[in-house]
């Protein structure tokens, strides 16, 4: 038999895990082997060793102070239950109601100032309409218009005087992107601007005026406020990637 | 009774009936009375505060032992009180606490333990001190059973050579 064998099953005798066969073949060698008898009879002292130990005896506190601490522990556990359910008391639900109440109420308030006062603040494509459609409702001192016909490109563009406004509207179908820039001369202040019925857009505004890149079908419209009574001249100009398409000097007839 | 329905009370008859064993195998762990009182103690609040994971279907024993020993290999490898083996002989019964100790036998097997390594002497204590089984001690270590097999086997001979260099013949 060769040694790990022997040595395995030796271990395996002294922790009565061998079979019946393993115990023999086991006993059988240890007959012929003195080594392997000596090593046995060594390890089966030490075996013995721990049955002849016997148990040691813990201080005769430690039950006590065992149940002491758990207790300690219990009530901890409670305090913190308690807490929790001091927490979610009825009295405590109360005020959390009425807490929630008076947010929810802030809230609404909020919403509902918002609606009346300033709800068009909230679209800026909805507050651009609003305002021009409301300098719109002026009376009409003059208008001008003047057709874009280049190839790529076609629509209209108009500028109306108002009584409190200059309203320059430019209508335009592109084939390509362009960017069509209305400039007032003077002191014209831009109001608003709007581009309804636009694909994606990107407006750009300058102390001359004010600008729109587009593709495609827009309605770009700028309202300019009529400073001291003046009705300046408003320039209108489409641009596309090979320069300029179409340029027009719009002029109130003074007359 | 459900774990979960276990008060007070009925954990106290747990700790009346498992202390001194779970004191046993920590002592002999850390051989320090102080440390495996402590170590008795934290593995009953532990499993007091656990008690609604334990499984009833499964041994209360085994359940403890498993807190209890991993507790004390970690107090172990904190206190590090293990003595090589070449060392000088460390302990004579006059420095040995009377109170814990009841017998020469157990005193040298004590110092014995505290010379070999702390995985083989934690699996020997399981097999011999608690009398457990391969499987047993598999699971309260949370290693396989070959490997339990093979620290118990290496740990007895280590304790051979150990009692042997400390002048006790086995």
């Amino acid at each position: 038999m060769k040694k790990e064998r022997w040595q395995e099953l030796m271990h395996r005798e002294l922790d009565n895990a061998n079979s019946p066969e393993e115990s023999a073949a086991l006993r059988s060698h240890l007959a012929e082997n003195e080594d392997a008898r000596r090593q046995f009879d060594e390890l089966g002292r030490v075996v013995r060793m721990f049955e002849d130990a016997g148990d040691v005896n813990p201080p005769a506190s430690m039950e006590a102070r065992i149940i002491d601490a758990i207790a300690a522990r219990h009530a901890l556990v409670e305090r913190e239950r308690g807490f929790f359910l001091d927490f979610l008391s009825p009295r405590r639900k109360i005020a959390y109601a009425f807490a929630a109440g008076i947010a929810v109420g802030i809230i609404v308030f909020i919403i509902v100032y918002q609606a009346l006062n300033g709800g068009n603040q909230l679209n800026v494509r909805d507050l651009y309409g609003t305002l021009a459609e409301r300098e719109r409702a002026g009376a009409v001192i003059d208008a001008q218009s003047a057709a874009i016909s280049v190839p790529g490109l076609a629509g209209t563009a108009i500028v109306q005087y108002r009584d409190q406004a200059v309203i320059a509207s430019v209508s335009v179908d592109a084939d390509t992107e362009v960017e069509i820039e209305i400039s007032p001369a003077g002191t014209l202040v831009l109001r608003s601007v709007r581009a309804p019925e636009c694909g994606p857009y990107a407006l750009r505004g300058s102390a001359e005026g004010v600008a729109v890149r587009v593709n495609g079908r827009c309605e770009f419209v700028a309202v300019f406020g009529d400073a001291k009574g003046e009705r300046p001249p408003v320039s209108v100009r489409v641009t596309g990637a090979e320069g300029t398409l179409f340029e027009r000097t719009f002029l109130v007839d003074r007359n | 009774m459900k774990a979960s329905q276990m008060d007070r009370e009925a954990f106290g008859a747990v700790v009346h009936r498992y202390g001194k064993a779970i004191f046993n195998v920590a002592y002999r762990i850390v051989s320090d009375d102080e440390d495996a009182m402590d170590i008795t103690q934290t593995t009953f609040i532990k499993a007091y505060e656990r008690l609604e994971r334990y499984d009833p279907s499964h041994n209360i024993f085994n359940w403890l032992y498993k807190i209890a020993v991993h507790e004390a290999i970690n107090a172990a490898k904190r206190n590090s009180r293990t003595v090589p083996l070449d060392d000088e002989l460390r302990s004579s019964p006059e420095t040995a606490d009377e109170a814990c100790i009841q017998n020469e036998t157990s005193e040298r097997l004590q110092d014995a333990l505290m010379r070999i390594p702390l995985e083989y002497r934690t699996a020997v204590i399981l097999r011999h001190f608690q009398d457990l089984s391969y499987a047993e001690i598999a699971a309260i270590l949370d290693i396989p059973e070959k490997t339990v097999k093979s620290r118990i086997f290496s740990g007895r001979r280590m304790l051979r050579d150990s009692l042997l260099k400390m002048g006790y013949a086995p």
